[in-house]
C-alpha cells in the first residue's frame, strides 16, 4: 500500500498503513488517523470490497460525514474508485495501484456486473451528512416518528428562535 | 389492426402522421381521436399538422389518463366527474373509516394505535389513499381480486391493505346515492368486458381509426384497452425508436439504459397484442445519416442568478451565430417555477447595457398566484399575527388588488406599524397592547381627534399624523383588512366538519382574494378547485369535526401539488417546468438546476407500497420517469443542449456534483468530468468573460465594470492622496460660518465627503419588529428621556407622561416598565434641576464675528447666561459634543465676550454629569491654530486624520505621561471595531468610506492633529459629577 501514508498508531487499534483486504467487513472497526493520511482513500477501497464481496448496492452502504462539501467530495471519489476498479478488471491492468492489483488477483465472481450496476445506481448511494441522514430518516418514516412528511431542515442562518 | 410507426425523430413522426391522419370515410365531420401525453405536445402536433396540411382542426385530443373514463362514460354517461374513489374523496373516506373502526387500525403492524392522534391518523390515511389511487391505475386486477378476498402477492403488507380496501368498498356501497358509482379499477374491468364483446354498443362510439402519438409512458391497463380496440378497429401507434443511431457505442449503451422503461413497456405491449391475437404491422422511417448528438455544454455556477445570467449569454450567442433561428426555437426548462421564474423574468428583461430577451409569461403557481396567497393566509390564521407576517401578506399581489394597496401605501403602512408599535396579535383580549386592532384604533382616532400633546384616549394614543383624506382612506382599508382577519381567526378556534371548513375557505377567498368575476381569473380557478374539493369531501357521511390545523395542512398540500406550469408557444422564449415540454423538439434546449441528488427525483414512498416493493413494466417509478424525461429532452434537442447546475458553493467555492445523469453523459464524452464542465466565476463582471477577441458576455455594463476594476487596481485612491482641499476655495469668500468649523472638527471625514463630493449617507433602516422590547435600547431610552425632559420642563406631571408612555408602548409592560420609567424620570429630573440652577438668568444669544488671520468667522451662539455658557444634552456626553462646546467657548473668548466659564450638562447613566471649563485656565487661545488646520491646503487624508474619540484617547495618554506606543494603543481601542466595541470610529460610514484599507492611527498627522486639538482642552477642562 505504498500510496497510503502511514496511519497513526494508538492503542493497537490499527498499525501503519491500513491492510484494506484484511480489514473485516463485519462488526465495528475504528480507523483513527490524522488529516491527510488517506482515510477517505481507504473508505473508497473498502466500499469497492463491500460491493464485490457482500454484493451490496450503493443504496445499502451508508457513508456519513460532516459537511455538505465533504459529502460531495466523497461521492465523487467513491464513484471514481468504482469506475477505476471496473476499468482495471475489464482491462486486467492495474498500473501501479496496489489495491487494484490485489483486486484483480482476487478474481471476484461477477465483478464486472456488480461494479457496473453499482456505478449505474450510484445516484442512490447513501452518502450523507449527519443531519442529511437524520432528515431523510424522519421523512421516510414520518408516520412512525410522528412528524410532518414535509419537514425541512433549517439552515444555520435561518431564524431558529421561537417566542415562548 | 395495430399499426406501429417508429422513427428516431419526433419531427419525422409528425411529418408522416399528418400524411396518415384523415377523417372517417362515412362521416367526414367526425373528429379523429388522437391520444397524446399532454397539452404541450398537443399544441406542437397541431402546429406541425397545420404546417403540412395548411390547417389543423376538428381533432379530438385525448390524454391517456382520461381515456378510460371517456370510453366508460359512453356507456354510462350519468357517472359524475367527481367520484368517491378519487384520491381526495378516498382520503376523507379512509379517515372516517379508521376513525370509527379501531380494529382496522390495530391490523396495521407498524401503526402504534397507542399514540394515535387525529393528525397522525389523517397522515396515514393520506398515504393509504395515495397507494390505493396508484393501485387502481396500475394494478386494477389486484384491487378487483381483493374484493374476492384473493391475495396477489406474498407481501405481508397485502393482508391488512386488503381488509381496509374491502371495508372501504363496503362503506361506499352502504351510502345512498353513491353506492352505484364505480371505482377506477371496477370501471376498468367493466370496460374490458365490454370491449371483449364485439357486439357491445360501445363500439358504435369508437371511430375506425384511433391515433396514439409519442407517449412517454404506457400503463398496462392502457395497453390492454388499446390492444382490444386494435383487434376490431385500427390503431395507429406512433413512437420514438430506441436511440441506437449514434456512432458512439458507449452513448448507445447509456441511452439504451435510460430508455429501458419505455422499451420494456413496448415489449409488454407486444406481448399483450399477441395474447389478444391482434394483427400488427410495423413501419419505421430511418434517417439516411446517423443522427448527431446535439452540442452539449454543461455549466457549473454558484447560484440561480448566475445560472440564469450564463443562460442568457448562451442564448444570445446561439441567436447571434445562427441568424435564421428565432426565439421560438429556444426552450428553457426549470426545476421549479417558484424559485426560478422571478429570476428569469428579471435577468432576461434587463436591457441596461445588454439586449433584453423576451420570455413567455409563466402561468401557474408563483409567489403572486392566488393559490399561494390562500396557502399563506391559512398559515397566517393559525399564527400569532406577527407584524412582519401580516405585512408580508399585505404585499401579496391578490391582496393588494383586492384592498387597493399601492406600493406607496404599503410603505406608509409599514411606517405606521412601526410608529404605532404593532408587534403581534390581531386584537383579542389577550395582548391587545401591541395588537393590530389597537394600531388601527390609533390610526382612526388620530384622524378624528384634535391633535393634543400627551393625549391618551381609552388606553391608546391617537396617531396624529393621519391628516389627509387619503391617509384616512388607507387606514380605513387597513381596518377592514384587520377586521376580516380578526373574525376569521375567531372562527378557526372551533372544530368543524371537513365540508364546513371548505365552505369557510371559500369565504376566505371571497373576502381576501376576490370573487370569480371575469377580471379575476385566478380567483375563479381557485374557486373551482375549492368546489371540487368540497364535492370530494361530501362523499363521506363524515359528521365528525376536525381541527383547523388538520384541515389547513391538507388544503395547503392540495394547492402545492398543483404546480406544473409552462409558458406558451410564440411569445418569446418558451419557459416551462421540466415535465410539460419533455419531448417537444426545439433547436436550443436548456435544463437548469440539474443538481446532484435533486434530479432524477427519488420518490419517498411508504414502505408498504406494493408497487414500489415489486415494480413491473408499465408502473410509474419516479426515478425512471425522470431519467426517461432526460432522454426525451436530449432527443428533442436539435442543435444545442445547455445544462447548468449549482456546481460551486457560493460561500466556500467547494465543488458540487451535477445530476448523476449528467455525470453519466459526461463519462461518455470525456476522459475526466472536469473536461466537460465549464466552471463559471461568481461574478458576471469577472475578467475571464471579457478577455480575447470574442468576449463571452453580451453585457456592456459588466464589461465596463470589469475594465474599471482592472484600472482601479493601478490608481488606488489617487484623488484623496493628491487632491488638495480647502473650504475657502469652495466658499470663494474668506468667510466661514461657525457651523462649518464645528462640523469639520466633529467629523472631518464626513465634512469633507459631504462638502466636496456631496456624498451623504441616508440610512434610516427601519424594520417592522415582531415583539415588544423587554428592555429599552439606547435609542428608545433617548426618546423616552427627550419626551420626559421636554414635558417636565413644560410643567407636565410625571404621571401624565407615564400614562402616555405606557399607552404608546414606549416603555415595557408591568414591573419592568415601572422600573425603567422611575429610573429615567429621576435622572432626567436631576438633569433638569441642575440645568435650572445654572440658568436662572435670562438666556442670551451672541452674534459672533471675529477675524483670524484674515478669515472672517461668523454665526450665532446660544445658551449664554450672563458670563456663563451652558450646553446640555439629555444623554451621555461624547467627544464630539466636547469638540463643539469647546469651540464655542473659544469663539466667545476670541470675540471678546466676557465669559467666565462654561458648562456642559449631560446624563451619565442615572447621574448628571457636568463638564466645566474656566476661561482663566486657558492660557492662550488655540483657535487660530484650529482655523489654520481647517483652511490649510494639505492633502485630504492629512486634514481628515482627526477622530474626536480616538484622537482624544491618544492625547490623554500622552498628557498622562505615557509613551507614544501606549498612547496609540489607547487610541486604537476607540478606533477599531472588535466584538466588544461596535460603535468604534472606524465603523462610522464616512470614516469607513475614506479610510478603508488604511490605518490612520499610526500616522504622524494623526498624532499631530490629536495633540494640537485636544491638548489645550484637556489642560483647561475640569470635571465634576453631581
Amino acid at each position: 500500500m505504498g500510496a497510503i501514508p502511514e496511519s497513526t498508531t494508538r492503542g493497537g487499534v490499527m498499525s501503519k498503513s491500513l491492510p484494506v483486504f484484511k480489514a473485516p467487513l463485519n462488526g465495528i472497526s475504528l480507523v483513527e488517523a490524522s488529516a491527510g493520511t488517506g482515510k477517505t482513500y481507504n473508505i473508497t477501497s473498502l466500499y469497492v470490497r463491500a460491493v464485490l464481496e457482500k454484493g451490496l448496492e450503493p443504496s445499502q452502504i451508508l457513508v456519513m460525514t460532516f459537511t455538505e462539501a465533504a459529502t460531495a467530495e466523497l461521492k465523487f471519489r467513491l464513484r471514481s474508485r468504482l469506475k477505476e476498479s471496473l476499468q482495471a478488471i475489464k482491462d486486467d491492468e492495474a498500473g501501479n495501484d496496489v489495491f487494484l492489483q490485489k483486486l484483480i488477483s482476487r478474481d471476484y465472481e461477477d465483478a464486472e456486473a456488480k461494479l457496473k450496476s453499482a456505478i449505474d445506481r450510484f445516484d442512490e448511494a447513501a452518502v450523507f451528512t449527519i443531519h442529511g441522514f437524520c432528515s431523510r430518516l424522519l421523512t421516510e418514516y414520518s408516520l412512525q416518528f410522528g412528524v410532518s412528511p414535509t419537514l425541512n431542515c433549517l439552515q444555520i442562518n435561518q431564524n431558529c428562535f421561537r417566542i415562548v | 389492426m395495430f399499426n406501429t410507426y417508429q422513427s428516431h425523430s419526433l419531427q419525422t413522426l409528425a411529418y408522416h402522421f399528418s400524411g396518415i391522419i384523415k377523417p372517417e370515410v362515412e362521416d367526414p365531420l367526425s373528429k379523429p381521436w388522437i391520444i397524446v401525453q399532454n397539452n404541450e405536445i398537443k399544441e406542437w402536433l397541431s402546429l406541425k399538422i397545420a404546417e403540412e396540411q395548411g390547417i389543423a382542426g376538428n381533432y379530438r385530443f385525448i390524454f391517456p389518463s382520461e381515456f378510460l373514463w371517456m370510453l366508460y362514460r359512453f356507456q354510462k354517461d350519468e357517472i359524475p366527474r367527481v367520484l368517491p374513489a378519487d384520491l381526495n374523496s378516498m382520503h376523507w373516506a379512509l379517515f372516517e373509516l379508521l376513525s370509527t373502526d379501531q380494529s382496522l387500525l390495530n391490523q396495521i403492524p407498524f401503526y402504534d394505535s397507542g399514540s394515535d392522534t387525529p393528525k397522525k391518523r389523517f397522515q396515514l390515511c393520506g398515504q393509504l389513499a395515495d397507494i390505493f389511487d396508484q393501485y387502481q391505475v396500475y394494478r386494477p386486477e389486484m384491487m378487483e381480486s381483493w374484493l374476492n378476498r384473493k391475495f396477489i402477492t406474498k407481501d405481508p403488507n397485502e393482508r391488512w391493505q386488503l381488509s381496509i380496501w374491502n371495508e372501504l368498498n363496503k362503506k361506499w356501497h352502504s351510502i345512498k346515492n353513491i353506492e352505484h358509482l364505480p371505482s377506477r379499477s371496477q370501471a376498468y374491468s367493466e370496460l374490458v368486458q365490454w370491449l371483449d364483446d364485439p357486439n357491445n354498443e360501445l363500439w358504435s362510439n369508437v371511430p375506425e381509426n384511433v391515433y396514439v402519438f409519442g407517449l412517454s409512458h404506457l400503463s398496462k391497463p392502457f395497453m390492454e384497452i388499446i390492444s382490444r380496440i386494435g383487434k376490431k378497429h385500427d390503431i395507429h401507434f406512433f413512437s420514438l425508436a430506441k436511440a441506437d443511431d449514434h456512432s458512439n457505442e458507449n452513448l448507445i449503451h447509456l441511452l439504451g439504459d435510460w430508455g429501458r422503461p419505455i422499451q420494456e413497456q413496448l415489449q409488454l405491449l407486444y406481448e399483450i397484442l399477441e395474447k389478444n391475437d391482434v394483427p400488427t404491422e410495423t413501419f419505421s422511417w430511418e434517417t439516411d445519416q446517423e443522427s448527431s448528438f446535439p452540442a452539449l455544454k454543461v455549466h457549473s455556477c454558484h447560484n440561480i442568478r448566475r445560472e440564469v445570467q450564463v443562460l442568457k449569454d448562451e442564448i444570445l450567442r446561439y441567436l447571434d451565430n445562427n441568424s435564421d433561428r428565432r426565439l421560438s426555437d429556444v426552450l428553457v426548462m426549470i426545476p421549479d417555477v417558484e424559485t426560478y421564474s422571478g429570476m428569469l423574468e428579471t435577468v432576461f428583461a434587463n436591457d441596461e447595457g445588454e439586449p433584453a430577451v423576451p420570455v413567455s409569461k409563466l402561468s401557474g403557481r408563483n409567489y403572486h398566484s392566488a393559490e399561494h396567497t390562500l396557502s399563506e393566509l391559512l398559515e397566517l390564521l393559525s399564527s400569532p399575527f406577527k407584524a412582519s407576517a401580516v405585512i408580508q401578506m399585505l404585499h401579496q399581489e391578490p391582496i393588494k388588488n383586492k384592498f387597493s394597496f399601492s406600493d406607496a401605501d404599503l410603505e406608509l403602512l409599514e411606517d405606521w406599524v412601526l410608529e404605532n408599535r404593532i408587534y403581534q396579535g390581531v386584537g383579542s383580549d389577550f395582548n391587545t397592547r401591541y395588537s393590530w386592532q389597537k394600531g388601527v384604533n390609533q390610526l382612526l382616532s388620530g384622524f378624528s381627534m384634535e391633535p393634543d400633546i400627551l393625549n391618551v384616549y381609552q388606553e391608546m394614543v391617537p396617531y396624529d399624523r393621519i391628516s389627509s383624506s387619503d391617509d384616512a382612506m388607507l387606514s380605513a382599508r387597513l381596518a377592514h383588512f384587520v377586521h376580516l382577519l380578526g373574525s376569521a381567526a375567531e372562527e378557526i378556534a372551533n372544530q368543524k366538519t371537513p365540508v364546513e371548513w371548505i365552505v369557510f375557505t371559500r369565504r376566505l377567498i371571497d373576502d381576501f382574494i376576490g370573487d370569480g368575476s371575469a377580471q379575476n381569473t385566478q380567483a375563479g380557478a381557485l374557486l373551482r378547485m375549492i368546489d371540487k374539493l368540497k364535492e370530494q369531501a361530501s362523499f363521506t357521511t363524515f359528521s365528525k369535526k376536525v381541527s383547523f390545523t388538520l384541515m389547513k395542512d391538507w388544503l395547503v398540500g392540495q394547492f402545492s401539488s398543483y404546480d406544473s406550469s409552462s409558458g406558451r408557444f410564440g411569445q418569446g422564449i418558451t419557459v416551462s417546468s421540466y415535465i410539460p415540454y419533455r419531448s417537444v423538439p426545439f433547436g436550443f434546449i436548456a435544463m437548469l438546476g440539474m443538481n446532484e441528488s435533486v434530479f432524477p427525483r427519488k420518490a419517498i414512498r411508504p414502505e408498504f407500497d406494493l408497487i414500489y416493493a415489486a415494480p413491473r413494466p408499465g408502473d410509474r417509478i419516479l426515478k425512471e420517469d425522470d431519467t426517461y424525461l432526460f432522454l426525451e429532452t436530449i432527443q428533442a434537442t436539435r442543435e444545442h443542449l445547455h445544462i447548468s447546475y449549482r456546481g460551486q458553493d457560493q460561500h466556500s467555492d467547494s465543488i458540487r456534483l451535477p445530476s448523476i445523469l449528467v455525470q453519466q453523459l459526461l463519462d461518455v464524452f470525456f476522459e475526466s468530468q472536469n473536461e466537460g464542465i465549464i466552471r463559471h466565476s461568481l461574478h458576471p463582471f469577472n475578467k475571464q468573460y471579457f478577455d480575447g477577441d470574442s468576449p463571452n458576455s453580451y453585457s456592456d455594463i459588466n464589461r465596463q465594470l470589469s475594465e474599471r476594476m482592472q484600472e482601479g487596481k493601478q490608481e488606488k485612491q489617487s484623488f484623496f492622496i493628491d487632491q488638495k482641499f480647502s473650504p475657502i476655495e469652495v466658499n470663494s469668500k474668506e468667510q466661514i460660518h461657525l457651523s462649518d468649523l464645528i462640523s469639520f472638527f466633529v467629523n472631518p471625514s464626513k465634512y469633507l465627503l459631504q462638502s466636496q463630493l456631496s456624498l451623504s449617507y441616508y440610512n434610516e433602516f427601519k424594520e417592522v419588529s415582531d415583539r415588544e422590547s423587554f428592555k429599552l435600547n439606547s435609542l428608545e431610552r433617548h426618546k423616552l428621556d427627550s419626551l420626559l425632559f421636554e414635558m417636565l420642563q413644560k410643567g407636565e406631571s410625571a404621571d401624565t407622561v407615564k400614562r402616555y408612555a405606557s399607552a404608546a408602548a414606549m416603555i415595557p409592560e408591568a414591573l419592568e416598565g415601572e422600573k425603567v420609567f422611575k429610573r429615567e424620570k429621576e435622572s432626567v429630573s436631576g438633569l433638569l434641576e441642575n440645568l435650572k440652577s445654572y440658568t436662572k438668568a435670562d438666556e442670551h444669544t451672541e452674534e459672533i464675528s471675529v477675524e483670524i488671520d484674515g478669515i472672517q468667522l461668523y454665526g450665532p451662539i446660544h445658551g449664554l447666561y450672563d458670563d456663563l455658557l451652558v450646553s446640555y444634552r439629555v444623554g451621555r456626553r461624547r467627544a464630539g459634543h466636547e469638540v463643539e462646546h469647546w469651540l464655542k467657548h473659544l469663539l466667545l473668548l476670541q470675540s471678546g465676550y466676557t465669559l467666565n466659564r462654561s458648562l456642559y450638562i449631560s446624563k451619565d447613566g442615572s447621574d448628571t454629569d457636568i463638564l466645566e471649563i474656566r476661561s482663566s485656565e486657558i492660557l492662550s487661545n488655540p483657535l487660530s491654530g484650529y482655523v489654520r488646520l481647517f483652511t490649510s491646503n494639505n492633502p485630504v487624508l492629512h486634514k481628515s486624520a482627526f477622530f474626536p474619540k480616538s484622537s482624544k484617547a491618544f492625547a490623554e495618554a500622552i498628557l498622562e505621561g505615557k509613551d507614544e506606543e501606549e498612547a496609540v494603543k489607547k487610541a486604537r481601542t476607540k478606533w477599531e471595531v472588535t466584538p466588544h466595541v461596535s460603535f468604534a470610529e472606524e465603523a462610522d460610514y464616512y470614516n469607513a468610506l475614506l479610510w478603508r484599507g488604511y490605518n490612520p492611527i499610526e500616522s504622524k498627522v494623526f498624532k499631530e492633529n490629536a495633540l494640537q486639538f485636544w491638548e489645550p482642552f484637556l489642560k483647561a477642562q475640569r470635571e465634576e459629577g453631581s
